[in-house]
Parts: C-alpha cells; sequence; structure tokens
C-alpha cells in the first residue's frame, strides 16, 4: 500500500505537471487570442499582455510590462473615470473609450473588465479586454453622412419635381389663357 | 575577471535545499533578450565547466533542481558576459516579469499590509531552504525591512534579489511612486546570518 509520504509527494508532482500544463496552455492562449486583453495589479500597472493587445497599441512584446494602462489613454480623464468605476464596481462591460497607440493614432475601443479578489473580496488584478470599434465608428460616420447627403439630395430632387408639376400646372394655366384670349380675339373679328 | 573560484562553486553545490525552475525562467531570458542563444550556450559551456549538467531548454518551471545551480546560473552569466553588479540587478528586475505563474500567483496587493504578508509564502512555495521574513513595515515612513535566511550565496545574488524585489514592489505601486531596494546588512561583510533589505517606496 501506498505510504502517506509516497501519496503527498505523488499528489505533488501531479500537481506541478498540471501547472506545467496550465501555464503552457496560459501562454499559447495570450499568443492565440484574438481579442486585445491584458491583465493589471490592482493599481493598473500592466502585468501582461497578449499579441493582439501590442498588435493593436503598436508595442513589442513585454514593453508595456511594468507600466501604468494609463499609458494607452487618450482622454486621461475619461480613462481614470472609467478605472475608478472599475474599482469600486469590479466589473465593467463594454464601456466606449479613446484610446491611444504609441504612435499616437486614436483608438476607439469597448473596453470591459473585470477583478480577480481574495477572499476578503481585496481585488489582487484585473483582467481587461479591448475591442477595436475604430473601423466601425469611422464605417458608421461615412454611412451617417451619406444618409445625411442623400436626405439632401432627396429633397432637392422631390423639391424640382413638386417645382416642374408646378410649372406643368402654370404652363396648362398660360395654354388656357392663351386659347381663350385667341378665341376672344376670333370672335371680336 | 573571476567572479568565483571552484572551491567557491563547489561550496555552493554542495548546499542542501531545492528551487523551481521558474528561477531559472527569469535569469534565461534575460540571457536570451541581451545574448541570444549563443550566449545561453556560453553560459550553459561555463555550467559545464563547473561540472553541472545543465540545459536550459530542458528546465521545467515548477520541477525542484538543486539550489546551488540557480545561483551558479547567475554567476555563471557575469564570469561569461562579465557583467557587473549593475547588470545583475537589472537581471533581477526584469525577473517578475517574465513568468505567467509567478505573476498569477504572487497577489499584487495595493494593500502594503496584505502585500507584505504574501512575501514569505512566496519564497517557500518556490525555494525549499531558506526564510524571507518581513521584519517591519513602517506605512508612514513607507519603508519595509526585508531578511532572507540562510539563503547566502554570492554577494552579486544579493544585487539580483535587490532588483527583483524592487520590480515586484514597483507593480503594487503607482508609477509615479519610486521604489527603492537597498542592502543594509550582508552576510558576506557585516557577520550576520541573513542579508537585510530595505524597501521604500514615495
Amino acid at each position: 500500500m501506498e505510504t502517506t509520504k509516497n501519496l503527498y509527494q505523488r499528489r505533488e508532482r501531479e500537481l506541478v505537471e498540471d501547472i506545467v500544463v496550465l501555464e503552457k496552455a496560459i501562454k499559447n492562449f495570450w499568443e492565440i487570442l484574438p481579442i486585445p486583453a491584458c491583465t493589471t495589479s490592482p493599481i493598473f500597472i500592466i502585468l501582461e499582455t497578449g499579441k493582439s493587445f501590442d498588435t493593436l497599441f503598436n508595442y513589442k512584446k513585454d514593453e508595456l510590462i511594468g507600466e501604468t494602462l494609463k499609458k494607452v489613454s487618450f482622454d486621461k480623464n475619461n480613462f481614470e473615470a472609467l478605472l475608478d468605476n472599475l474599482s469600486i464596481k469590479r466589473k465593467v462591460s463594454n464601456i466606449e473609450i479613446a484610446l491611444k497607440a504609441k504612435d499616437g493614432d486614436k483608438i476607439l475601443a469597448l473596453v470591459s473588465a473585470i477583478a480577480q479578489e481574495d477572499d476578503d473580496r481585496e481585488a489582487f488584478s484585473y483582467l481587461f479586454s479591448f475591442v477595436d470599434v475604430t473601423l466601425i465608428k469611422k464605417t458608421e460616420e461615412e454611412l451617417q453622412e451619406k444618409v445625411v447627403a442623400l436626405e439632401k439630395f432627396q429633397k432637392i430632387a422631390i423639391g424640382r419635381e413638386l417645382k416642374m408639376v408646378e410649372l406643368k400646372e402654370a404652363l396648362g394655366r398660360s395654354h388656357e389663357e392663351v386659347k381663350k384670349l385667341i378665341r376672344q380675339l376670333a370672335e371680336k373679328n | 575577471m573571476t567572479v568565483i573560484n571552484k572551491e567557491e562553486v563547489n561550496k555552493i553545490l554542495e548546499k542542501e535545499g531545492e528551487v523551481r525552475g521558474v528561477a531559472f525562467q527569469s535569469i534565461g531570458d534575460f540571457v536570451l533578450k541581451n545574448k541570444g542563444q549563443a550566449g545561453m550556450a556560453k553560459t550553459e559551456a561555463q555550467m559545464e565547466e563547473w561540472g553541472i549538467d545543465f540545459h536550459f531548454s530542458k528546465i521545467s518551471p515548477m520541477a525542484w533542481y538543486p539550489i546551488g545551480w540557480g545561483a551558479l546560473f547567475v554567476l555563471a552569466t557575469q564570469e561569461v558576459f562579465n557583467w557587473s553588479g549593475q547588470d545583475i540587478r537589472e537581471m533581477g528586475a526584469n525577473g517578475p516579469k517574465v513568468s505567467v505563474v509567478v505573476k498569477l500567483t504572487f497577489k499584487l496587493f495595493s494593500d502594503m499590509k496584505k502585500l507584505a504578508r504574501q512575501v514569505p509564502g512566496f519564497w517557500r512555495k518556490n525555494y525549499t531552504v531558506g526564510e524571507v521574513e518581513v521584519v517591519s513595515l513602517n506605512e508612514e515612513k513607507k519603508e519595509m525591512t526585508v531578511r532572507f535566511k540562510d539563503s547566502s550565496f554570492h554577494p552579486s545574488l544579493c544585487r539580483y534579489i535587490e532588483g527583483f524585489t524592487e520590480t515586484t514592489f514597483q507593480f503594487s505601486r503607482p508609477k509615479s511612486s519610486v521604489v527603492s531596494v537597498k542592502e543594509t546588512k550582508c552576510s558576506f561583510k557585516d557577520s550576520v546570518p541573513y542579508e537585510e533589505y530595505i524597501v521604500s517606496w514615495t
């Protein structure tokens, strides 16, 4: 029968094997995750970034580790308000906010975040995701501009059509009056 | 310049205890970033010269290895690349940035009392000998005194610990806060059986 010492040793070995597998899986997850994501400490110091996160903000791998997350904020006040809200609620979902890439380019993103807490509900880290909606927003704006232009065109087109109807009617009336005048002239003669 | 002689190497190798592979990951990452694969090969050759059959690529982060190997891995890089104490400090500072498991398991509370409680456990998770004790925490003065007991290897390792501790605490402080770690007592200089560090922050 397996002794207690051997049992503990075997269990530890198995746990270690599991942790190694988990660490590799987490690393692969960061590498392949298509949504830009990162983890931070409770005061929002970046601890880990995924490949998509580095790509979105145009940073090299590990370049942002140890930096404050505020480094990617476009409007500091708005971003701080979001972080304050997160510190209180411990979870935020799809908050639209302007962010900034390394080269200064503005990025519009939907930010979601959740706190990891200990048993006393004290946060010891946060997990963030950033869904880039810059292109969607740009397309939306372009579409809106086109809608406005179309409405303007429609107004002009309909206005012209009404004018033509008016002119046609006026022309008809003029025709009638000319006919009437010709008739009156003929009667006089 | 020789950092360590054969006799000192043997003394370190004789030390009892084990360290998790995760410690090697931090050192290896720094070597690969700064010296590439060729630099790693040179470091491994130095380890082999000291009689250690060490291959970084075969190190498993959660497996246990002789405690002396960890210290000698650092010293081998110093020997091969003629790195200064400041370089070793930077190597230590890079450490907490590397392992996913360390970042997940070391809970970086912003409350210093809670963070201080994490420190001894972090050591125990990764080393089978030695002990880390938070001797004092003065939140008003923004200072913490930490002692590393029964884990003296070489003065260069003190620089590594300074750098490692500094980054770890910096992770839990605002970016505007400056964290500084300074060794105040060293078993190699002060006839004490421990290394003592003062962690301070602004």
